[in-house]
């Protein structure tokens, strides 16, 4: 009795399993995902996957959502962690700094964690204000 | 202004600006759009362009990562079109840099119960969906997109350029494919099964037919005249090895158990 209960144990967790991976995919006909389903279809076209069902391509979509998200949650701890640390000094600018920026800095970091290295220069001009702030405060 | 405003939801125009977009450039627009909204979600007000442009990048490569993983593992499987498994597993391969539960036994254990994929789950369950800032705009043809269809060559072979549409993936330089041309076509459109099995049976008969008459056949013989061959086999003193010599044969069809001369 003790080796039947035992192997049909397993028999139902699949089974439930199964059930609850059909009852997900099924709702995602009614999910929207940020990425739009066009976009996803590009991308898996150009890379060679074909699969004409919305709901795997809805899936890859939030998969690739998931990953997005997970890596700009990590960038804005580090952001979080660094402004906390420079606002030790000059608490009178800690209102305007207060704004999370998402910088070379903190995705860089935040990558490491997921393989990625990303190589940038220390000091890269992104606008023509770029380097403003830097000389006004050592002024 | 240290950065961009997350908020700002019109595409850039083309940085040169010269020229029409290109759909390559077309689509990075749109992603990098969706990864600012992601951004604006998590918590962010604002981003470099430079660290946008990074994220975006990266979304791209991913989604051709998984697709590239997926259709590998299809294939593998003899498959053109990928499943759910082959994404499973592409899924799995990409997560396993961080690590997630139940990757030491790998690929051992029901695809189903992945850890990845119940993340997935928790994600649909409680996160609030956020959907595309903008409608799309309906599909469009770019200039250097103009060729993407299975174009048919004009010239003297009937060959296709699969460059485009579903083809994507298939780099434009290969030479085009040759178009096999099915030889019933009755058997591509719908028939009735009855039949169906009444005209394999037909094909049946007339093989059937075609083979006994032949075995029937009095005058019935292998074609052709066989052509003579001729061996020597002799020791070789200089390097103490056994030689065959093959000294003559006549005729293309020389076949085995004819006429050996020593």
């Amino acid at each position: 009795m003790n080796g039947q209960s035992s192997q049909q144990q397993p028999k139902d967790g699949r089974h439930d399993d199964d059930a609850a991976l059909t009852e997900f995919l099924a709702s995602l006909m009614d999910y929207t995902p940020t990425i739009p389903d066009e976009l996803v279809e590009h991308y898996l076209a150009k890379s060679g996957f074909q699969c004409p069902d919305v709901r795997l391509t809805r899936l890859v979509a939030v998969a690739t959502q998931k990953f997005i998200a997970d890596v700009a949650t990590d960038a804005l701890q580090q952001c979080k962690a660094r402004q906390s640390a420079v606002i030790k000094d000059k608490r009178d600018k800690q209102q305007k700094d207060k704004r999370l920026i998402l910088t070379m800095e903190d995705l860089s970091k935040a990558l490491r964690e997921y393989g990625v290295n990303v190589k940038h220069q220390e000091y890269f001009a992104d606008s023509p204000s770029a380097g403003l702030d830097a000389a006004s405060r050592e002024e | 202004m240290r950065g961009t405003s997350l908020r700002q939801k019109q595409l850039p125009p083309r940085l040169d600006g010269v020229g029409p977009i290109s759909e390559s450039e077309f689509s990075f627009t749109i992603t990098r759009v969706a990864v600012a909204q992601i951004c604006h979600s998590v918590g962010f007000y604002g981003a470099q362009n430079s660290a946008l442009e990074a994220l975006t990048d990266i979304t791209t490569r991913y989604l051709e990562a998984i697709g590239k993983l997926g259709a590998a593992s299809s294939n593998s499987d003899r498959r053109t079109q990928s499943n759910l498994p082959d994404f499973i597993v592409a899924l799995e391969d990409l997560a396993s840099i961080q690590g997630f539960p139940g990757l030491s036994d790998i690929r051992s254990h029901s695809l189903w119960t992945s850890a990845v994929i119940n993340d997935l789950m928790k994600l649909v369950k409680y996160r609030d969906e956020i959907p595309f800032a903008q409608p799309l705009p309906p599909k469009r043809s770019f200039v250097q997109g103009a060729k993407r269809k299975l174009l048919k060559h004009t010239g003297d072979n009937k060959r296709l350029y699969c460059n485009g549409g579903s083809w994507r993936h298939v780099p434009s330089w290969l030479p085009p494919v040759p178009v096999v041309e099915e030889k019933d076509k009755e058997q591509k459109g719908e028939v009735k099964w009855e039949c169906w099995e009444e005209r394999e049976e037909e094909k049946w008969d007339c093989r059937r037919e075609t083979v006994e008459r032949e075995c029937n056949n009095e005058n019935f013989q292998v074609s052709g005249k066989r052509g003579k061959v001729r061996f020597r086999m002799g020791v070789g003193l200089d390097n103490k090895v056994v030689r065959v010599r093959n000294l003559r044969v006549k005729g293309v069809t020389a076949g085995i158990g004819k006429r050996v001369n020593n």
